[in-house]
Formats: structure tokens, C-alpha cells, sequence
């Protein structure tokens, strides 16, 4: 274990350094001083005579010390403090390559870092509770439709008194609620109901107030809420005296009995609590509300080992109950991976650093330049016994100043976009974040951006240095004078030029056109008068809708609606499932005329009078009427251009199409009775809906669209007291004009657009700069050869054209092969192939003036002056 | 003078410091001296150039240093011989005496090369 004691000797070295340093300082002095006491006793010299010869023949201390130090490993270190040194003072004497290259670096480690951070917080949630790596989930899934079952009321009470693997099952729902305080005031909350065992599994407990105990669950008894830290602020301004407060939440009188700890939120980002009450004994297996079944792994216990066991209760019940259970099965996983998306997503990284790797490739072009330029020092220093390796080092060592710089920056930009970005992400979701999401950039994300920027610093530092410390180093020395023999890049800066021409050419259009697609969905959402619109989520309560399914959950929301219509200043109102153009679920479907063909389509469900609301016409068949949601026909409504793609031309009326999602048996047909123009104005700045459906009416949430003569703001307050008035188990939640709905989506279209055209601008700069700089070089080599052959007697024009033809030629070999990457995509509208013309005009404009500078300065130096540039 | 013999003793230095450690714990300047009385003063180091091999041979792991006190009451670093250190003086023990008989050989041989004119 040789390299063991040596890696121990090396790290004790460096982390006790000082201490070292003073050993070997105590070591010499030792010798030195017994040396000394020999001679004066041995010789009978005098104290400083002996001091004298005693140190005379111990040799240079520093000497001895510094060989010390190497012979202790530490001799890099001093090497790379000089590397660093020396970084440091490049980064001042090239400010252009500093700041070009910096600030590409930092925008491109900041924009990795950021996407790191978003995808690791969605891939691996981190749950903020005691021991959270044993708190597991039991999902029932359902194998013949690939859908989780989440109406288990049943399975969940079964499993309670069976299961040993998993301690504390409990269960737990969520809905939205309105809640009453005492002086009246109503707001909505996200609710939760929770059995009382869930508090044992979460490992927490209120901070002020008590937990929900068994009792809590009985029904009759008196309900108690728990409030969240923002919910108690909210509500009660934060009063100490809480406990024992009256609340009517959810249609329910309602006593607090604590307030949770800021931050907590489960399961997701809920504000107030509620023990669950449902019973299984009121349902039927496989009906019911919804609940989500989690618990505890047992002591020793293992996710596998309750996997087991609850497949075998999963084959009992499919045993016992075929009807409802045949294709159930229960599927147990750590709670926190089945929040978290799939880690297969870190996938998307690899764009991020593409784009870093080219924002290198063109830092790295500049380096060696600089490098050319420098080919005198670093054939100085290699003449004086410097190895390659060490050159290498001193090179990678000064990009990684460079690069450890522009990392902080980035992170710092990061940090800074983050948070806002975050917001702008929950607010264009309309949902609030989930309680174990910091919105933070984390350690991890720091040690990832340092892993960037010493990748970076490899290809900055590290390709160009091998390039300039390669056969040629010495050679440049051996032949002073005769000039061309630094370091040629004539090959290198050639492919250089073609693949950064190449890379803008094919992705830059691209990026802008899409940005342009994007800001080209703004005019119509400001040709539809969403001003005069106020919208709103109304929810009767879960397990109300439950139980008043069918026909009487319809029957309030019916009356709801005339209601709604008597309104005064209000002038039409309909339902619909979402808020148009807002995460509209996409769904596959087939066209019974090709059913091999899988389409993909947002399916929206909307009542009779929607399509009226909206000013949307149904320009073909018929729009929905009172009926078709029960309707054995199965109708549908689709959008007009989404038919005419569709369709091609053909009648879209009368076709059938089928939802392989939502039917495995492939027997259910839905047929278009309608089609409809305009529906794309009216989904605001999402993406556009294909196909309508009609609403359910025991669909127990839904969206309102109220269009008002009045300004919509005004009706809030009215509209709010009409909804709970009618019916105290509705609850209401967004309430607000559609503009205001649609905005932060519209923002977040504009700041994407931003994003990327800051992208695109960083790029585009970077590999001008590029272009010019590599260019102006090839050609500044050439002054001598270029001033000789004008003494000869060449015709300058002839020269010229020599050197500006190889530009064109470079450049356009980019244009050439950037275009065929992306061939396909610009054909496509004249406004690309325009794009394409445009950057690759830039660029060679750009290349030109790069090679008329030094070439024209070339010519006019005269020979004589130009032989003495050598 | 030794530090004439440089490349010379770079080779032997390290051997002789095993060497003199072998029997007890002993301090640079102990080693230092060692050499030049068992050697007659023919092999003189520059006092100086021995310690970059002490650490050479730490880090190898066949030297241990630790600090100590001497008869005199002062603190002073004493080297020791690991287990590797040990199988190190063995090996380069047994390689001095093959290069020397060699060397020893061929000087005192009688015989001319085969190809010599």
C-alpha cells in the first residue's frame, strides 16, 4: 500500500502545510545549531565563527528547503499558485478575450447550472421531513388501462389491518375549499384530509396546538383544522390565541386546533387540514373519493419486502373480487421518487452542454491565438527545461482563472434568474409550489458548475496548448528570424471558422423563428376581448361530490349557472373543464379512416352555450347541446384548422375517432358533429385545442367564463357571494378577469423569447468576434510574406483577392454545411431562408473586415520595415 | 568533499540513510555525521541535501519521523525504518554488493576486449 502512505503524506502535506513548513524550518535549525555546538566544543572556534562554517556546510537553506518541499509533493503546488498568478495577469493583458470569453462562459455555465437546478428538483424531490427515505406510497394501478386507481377506500382499510412491512398506513386526499372566518371574511384554501396516523409517518407535529388523533375521525364528533403557518397569517394575522377559533371551512363548522410549522405543505403545498372521515363501508369497491394510501417502512423492512407483500394481497383481492379488482394491483414506492419525475429527464441537460462545449470551442480559437502570439515565451520556456506536460498544465491552469471566474458570475446570474424564474413557473402552472421545493440553487448545483468549468478549462486551455507546446515549439527557437515558423493554424483556424459558421448558420435561425412563433401567438390573444371576461374555478368539495354524483352535482352547478346569468352586469356565462389554452391534458387518438395513424391532440370539455360565450362560430354541423354529454353518439367539436390539417379538405363532420387512452378495448367511437372557427383566439397564450367534448355534468370542478359589460374586477365580489350563497360546499378559487389569467403565461412566452434571443446574441457575438479575431490573425502572420511580395513586384489586387477569396471560401463552406444540417427547416417559409441569408452575410462581412485590416496594413508597410518585424 | 560526487551519491544516499537507521531511531544531524565517520569523510554530504531525501523516503513509506527529545533536552526528529523501509535496505543491500563486485571485476580484469584493435 505504497501510493496509500503516499497520498496520506501528500494530503497531510497540503492541508497541514504551515505546521510542515515550521517542522522542517525546527529540522534545519536543529542541525544547524548541534553542528555549531560540535565545532566550538570540537574545534574550539567562537560561537558566531562557528555558526558561520556550520552553515557553510549545511549548503543554501532555501535551496535545501524548497527541494524539501518538492520532495514532499508540494512542488506543484507552488507551480500552480504561479499558474494562477499568471492566469490571473493574462486575463488583464488580453481584456478582449477576458470579457468576450468570460461573459459567453458565465452566460452559458449560468443557463446549465439553472437547468441542472429545475431538473434536480423535479427529478429528486428532497423532502424537508425526518427520515423521508422510509416513507413509502402505495398506489393501486390498474394494468388493463396503465392508470393508477385511486378510489381505494376499500383496498386502504383492508391493507390497514393486514399489512406488517409498512407501519402507520394512512390515507389522504386534497381539494380546494372555500373557508369562512368568524367576521365574515371567505377566502379559498388547498385542503387536505388526512387520517391521524399520517403525523407518525410525516415525523412532525404542529408548533402550536396538537396533532389529529383517532378520534378525530369519528364522525359526529366536532371537526378540528389544522392550519399552515401562511393560512394562519393569513386568516388570523398571526394571533397566538388561535387555538379554539371558529372556522367554516368547506361547508363545515370547524374548530383549530393548531397551526403547522412554516413551510409545511403535505402532500403538496396545502394550507389547511382536515381529518379524513370517509369510510369504505359507504361505497362500493372501486367507487368513492380518490385518496392517496402511504406509510412507513417498518423496522428492517424494505421497499421490496412490502412490494412482496403487497402483491400478494393484490392476487387475493383480484381473487376475491374479479369485477372490480382483476387487473388492480398495488405498487409500493419510496414516497419521494413517486413525486419525482423520471430521472431519464436529466437527458435534457445534454442540449445545456452543447452549448457550453461550443461557447468553448470558440473561447478556445481565441486562446490559441493568443497562444500563437505567445509562442516566443513558451519556446523560451521550454528551451529552459520546462516538459511539455508542464506547459500543458501552466495553459490549462490559466483557463481555468478564466473559467472559474465566469462560473461564479454565471452561478451568481443563476441565483439571481432562479428564484424569479421559479415564481414565473408556478404562476404560469397557476399552482403554488410544492412544499419540499426551495427555489434555491443548491450545493450540488456548485459542485456541477465547478465540474463545468474545469471541463471547460480543459477545452479552452488544454486543446489550444497542446496544439502550441507541439514538434514546432522548438523549432520556432532554432530558427529565429525566418519567420513562418510560429505555430501555423491555417488547418485548425480553417475548421474553426467553418464549424462555428456551420453551428450559426443551422441553430440560430432556428432559435430566433421559434422565439417568433412564440410572440406571433400574442396578437391574437389581443384580438380576443379577454378584458371583458371574469373566469374563476368552482369545485363543489370531494367528498360531497362524491356522494351528490350524477345528477345532483349537475343540478347545482345548473342552477349555479342561472344564477351566474341573472347576474347583474353580466351578459353571458358557460362552463368548461379548464381555463382555455392552460394545460389542456394531450391525448392520442386515431381517425377511423386510418387507424394506424396515432394523432395527438388537446381535448377540452365545455358546455352548450361555450362556444357563444366566447364569440367562437360553428362553421360546419351543429355545436353541442343540452343532452350530448350523456349522448350514446359520443359527440365532438373540432377546431376548424386543426380539421383542415387533418382532414385535408375532406368533411370533417360525420367522422369517427377513438381515444386508445381512454379505452383499451378499442369499442368506443366519438363522432365530430361540429366544427368551430376562431377557438384559437379564445385559448389565450397556451397552445391551441383540437377537440371539444361536452361537459359531465357530475364533473365536480370546473372553469367559469362570465363575459361582463362592466369591468369583470368589479363583479368578483358579487359573483364570489353568489357562488357560496347557493350552496356553502362550492368552493371558489381564481377568481379574476381573464387578462389578468392569461398574463403571467403571456410573460412567461416573452421571457422564454427573451431568453432565447439572449442565447442567440451570445452565440451570434461571440462567433463574430471569433471570426474576426481568427481571421485578422491568419492574415497579421502573413504581413512579412504579403509586404515581400509587393517589394517583388505582385499586383495588390491579386493579393487581395487571394486573401479574401480564402475567407469567402471558409465562410461559405460554413454557410454550406450549416444549411444542409438544417436543410429541411428552412426550405420551409422564405422568412427563414431570409434569416439564414442574413447571418451568413454577417458573418462573411465580419470575415472580410477581419482580413482587410491587417491585409491592407500589410501593404502598405515597406519591405524593409516589415523584414525587421522578425 | 561529497558534494563533488554528486550523481554519485544521489544514487547511494538513500541506502546509506536506511542503513543508518536500521538500528535505532536516530535524528538528521545523527545520520548526517554517521555518514561521515563511517565513511571516512570520502563520502561528505552537503549537509543540507540530506533532508529533501528524509522526505523523499517518508513519503515512500520507508521512514517514519516523529518528534523526540535528545540527551541534551532539545526537540529534534527522529527517523525510524518501517516494515517497507526494512525490505527496502534488504534489496538495495544485496543490489550494492552485485554492482560492486561487478564494477570490482571489471577493473581488476586482465583481459582486453575481444574487439580491441
Amino acid at each position: 500500500m505504497r501510493w496509500l502512505s503516499e497520498v496520506r503524506e501528500r494530503v497531510r502535506a497540503l492541508v497541514f502545510r504551515s505546521r510542515v513548513d515550521a517542522d522542517t524550518e525546527e529540522e534545519m535549525r536543529f542541525h544547524v545549531e548541534m553542528e555549531a555546538a560540535r565545532l566550538q566544543r570540537d574545534a574550539g572556534l567562537g560561537p558566531a565563527e562557528a555558526r558561520r562554517r556550520a552553515l557553510l556546510s549545511f549548503g543554501g537553506v532555501e535551496r535545501h528547503r524548497a527541494a524539501v518541499s518538492d520532495a514532499r509533493g508540494m512542488g506543484w503546488l507552488s507551480g500552480t499558485s504561479l499558474d494562477v498568478k499568471l492566469g490571473a495577469r493574462m486575463l488583464g493583458r488580453y481584456p478582449g478575450l477576458t470579457l468576450a470569453g468570460g461573459l459567453s462562459l458565465a452566460v452559458a455555465v449560468g443557463l446549465a447550472a439553472a437547468w441542472f437546478q429545475f431538473l434536480n428538483d423535479m427529478t429528486r424531490p428532497r423532502l424537508p421531513l425526518p427520515d423521508a427515505d422510509r416513507i413509502v406510497v402505495v398506489h393501486n394501478f390498474d394494468r388493463a388501462t396503465a392508470t393508477p386507481e385511486q378510489r381505494m377506500l376499500h383496498d386502504f382499510e383492508w391493507w390497514r389491518s393486514e399489512v406488517r412491512s409498512v407501519e402507520q398506513l394512512s390515507a389522504s386526499s386534497t381539494s380546494q375549499g372555500s373557508v369562512t372566518t368568524e367576521d365574515g371574511r371567505v377566502v379559498t384554501l388547498r385542503l387536505a384530509r388526512l387520517t391521524a396516523s399520517a403525523f407518525g409517518v410525516l415525523g412532525v407535529s404542529p408548533v402550536m396546538g396538537r396533532a389529529f388523533v383517532e378520534a378525530d375521525e369519528q364522525r359526529g364528533s366536532e371537526v378540528p383544522v389544522l392550519l399552515s403557518h401562511d393560512a394562519w397569517q393569513q386568516l388570523f394575522d398571526g394571533d397566538a390565541g388561535v387555538i379554539g377559533r371558529s372556522l367554516r371551512v368547506a361547508g363545515t363548522d370547524a374548530t383549530v386546533v393548531g397551526v403547522m410549522a412554516e413551510g409545511f405543505g403535505f402532500p403538496v403545498n396545502q394550507q389547511a387540514w382536515l381529518p379524513l372521515r370517509e369510510r369504505a363501508d359507504d361505497w362500493e369497491r372501486r367507487t368513492g373519493p380518490g385518496v392517496t394510501v402511504f406509510g412507513r417502512l417498518a423496522r428492517g423492512a424494505t421497499v421490496r419486502g412490502a412490494q412482496a407483500e403487497l402483491t400478494a394481497l393484490g392476487e387475493r383481492a383480484a381473487a376475491a373480487y374479479p369485477d372490480t379488482h382483476e387487473h388492480l394491483r398495488p405498487d409500493v414506492r419510496p414516497y419521494a421518487a413517486a413525486l419525482g419525475m423520471h430521472p431519464a429527464i436529466a437527458l435534457l441537460n445534454v442540449p445545456f452542454l452543447l452549448f457550453l462545449v461550443v461557447v468553448c470551442a470558440n473561447v478556445a480559437a481565441l486562446v490559441f491565438a493568443r497562444n500563437v502570439a505567445r509562442s516566443g515565451e513558451l519556446a523560451l520556456r521550454s528551451a529552459l527545461g520546462a516538459s511539455r506536460r508542464r506547459l500543458v498544465l501552466q495553459l490549462v491552469a490559466e483557463a481555468l482563472v478564466l473559467t472559474l471566474l465566469a462560473t461564479a458570475l454565471g452561478l451568481v446570474l443563476a441565483q439571481a434568474a432562479f428564484s424569479r424564474a421559479m415564481a414565473l413557473f408556478w404562476e404560469v402552472q397557476q399552482s403554488a409550489p410544492p412544499f419540499w421545493f426551495q427555489g434555491d440553487i443548491t450545493a450540488t448545483t456548485v459542485f456541477y458548475a465547478i465540474a463545468l468549468a474545469a471541463l471547460a478549462a480543459l477545452i479552452i486551455g488544454g486543446l489550444p496548448a497542446l496544439k502550441a507546446t507541439g514538434r514546432q515549439l522548438r523549432h520556432r527557437l532554432s530558427q529565429p528570424g525566418t519567420g513562418g515558423a510560429a505555430p501555423r493554424f491555417g488547418r485548425f483556424s480553417t475548421a474553426v471558422i467553418v464549424v462555428q459558421v456551420a453551428l450559426c448558420v443551422a441553430f440560430l435561425p432556428a432559435a430566433i423563428l421559434r422565439g417568433g412563433e412564440l410572440m406571433e401567438q400574442r396578437p391574437s390573444v389581443a384580438a380576443f376581448p379577454s378584458a371583458e371576461y371574469l373566469t374563476g374555478r368552482v369545485s363543489l368539495e370531494q367528498g360531497a361530490a362524491s356522494r351528490a354524483a350524477g345528477t345532483s352535482a349537475g343540478a347545482i352547478f345548473d342552477e349555479l349557472k342561472q344564477r351566474l346569468q341573472a347576474e347583474r352586469g353580466v351578459l353571458a356565462a358557460a362552463f368548461a373543464s379548464r381555463m382555455p389554452g392552460f394545460n389542456h391534458p394531450v391525448e392520442r387518438l386515431v381517425v377511423s379512416t386510418d387507424t394506424a395513424l396515432l394523432l395527438q391532440a388537446r381535448v377540452m370539455a365545455v358546455d352548450e352555450d361555450f362556444f357563444d360565450v366566447v364569440g367562437a362560430r360553428v362553421v360546419h354541423g351543429r355545436p353541442f347541446v343540452a343532452g350530448d354529454a350523456s349522448s350514446t353518439v359520443r359527440p365532438l367539436v373540432v377546431d376548424e384548422e386543426w380539421a383542415a390539417t387533418q382532414f385535408a379538405g375532406r368533411n370533417a363532420v360525420g367522422q369517427r375517432v377513438r381515444f386508445p387512452g381512454r379505452d383499451p378495448d378499442r369499442a368506443t367511437w366519438y363522432e365530430i358533429v361540429g366544427v368551430v372557427a376562431g377557438m384559437s383566439r379564445a385559448t389565450g397564450p397556451g397552445a391551441p385545442v383540437a377537440l371539444f367534448e361536452p361537459l359531465r355534468a357530475a364533473d365536480p370542478s370546473r372553469r367559469f367564463y362570465l363575459r361582463t359589460s362592466a369591468p369583470p374586477a368589479a363583479l368578483a365580489a358579487s359573483v364570489h357571494g353568489t357562488i357560496t350563497a347557493l350552496d356553502a360546499r362550492l368552493a371558489i378559487d381564481d377568481l379574476q378577469p381573464l387578462d389578468e389569467a392569461w398574463r403571467p403565461a403571456q410573460q412567461g412566452a416573452v421571457y422564454i423569447v427573451a431568453g432565447l434571443n439572449l442565447v442567440a446574441l451570445v452565440i451570434l457575438t461571440f462567433a463574430l468576434i471569433g471570426i474576426y479575431s481568427l481571421m485578422s490573425f491568419t492574415v497579421a502572420q502573413r504581413t512579412r510574406e504579403i509586404a515581400i511580395r509587393t517589394a517583388l513586384g505582385a499586383n495588390p489586387r491579386r493579393l487581395l483577392v487571394a486573401i479574401f477569396s480564402r475567407a469567402l471560401v471558409q465562410i461559405g463552406g460554413g454557410v454550406l454545411i450549416g444549411a444542409v444540417v438544417i436543410g429541411a427547416a428552412i426550405a420551409r417559409t422564405p422568412a427563414s431562408a431570409l434569416l439564414v441569408v442574413g447571418v451568413a452575410t454577417a458573418m462573411l462581412l465580419v470575415g472580410v473586415g477581419g482580413c482587410a485590416v491587417p491585409a491592407v496594413r500589410a501593404l502598405r508597410i515597406p519591405p524593409t520595415a516589415a523584414l525587421k518585424q522578425e | 568533499m561529497f558534494a563533488d560526487r554528486n550523481a554519485f551519491l544521489q544514487g547511494t544516499l538513500e541506502l546509506l540513510i536506511l542503513k543508518a537507521v536500521s538500528w535505532a531511531p536516530v535524528h538528521g544531524y545523527g545520520i548526517a555525521r554517521w555518514i561521515e565517520q563511517t565513511t571516512d569523510d570520502v563520502l561528505r554530504v552537503e549537509d543540507g541535501s540530506l533532508y529533501p531525501a528524509l522526505y523523499r523516503l517518508s513519503r515512500k513509506g520507508w521512514l517514519n519521523g516523529e518528534w523526540g527529545v535528545t540527551e541534551n533536552n532539545r526537540r529534534a526528529k527522529y527517523y525510524t525504518l518501517t516494515a517497507a523501509g526494512r525490505r527496502q535496505l534488504t534489496e538495495q543491500v544485496s543490489g550494492w554488493h552485485r554492482l560492486a563486485l561487478a564494477v570490482t571485476h571489471a577493473v581488476n580484469s586482465r583481459h582486453a576486449p575481444a574487439d580491441a584493435r
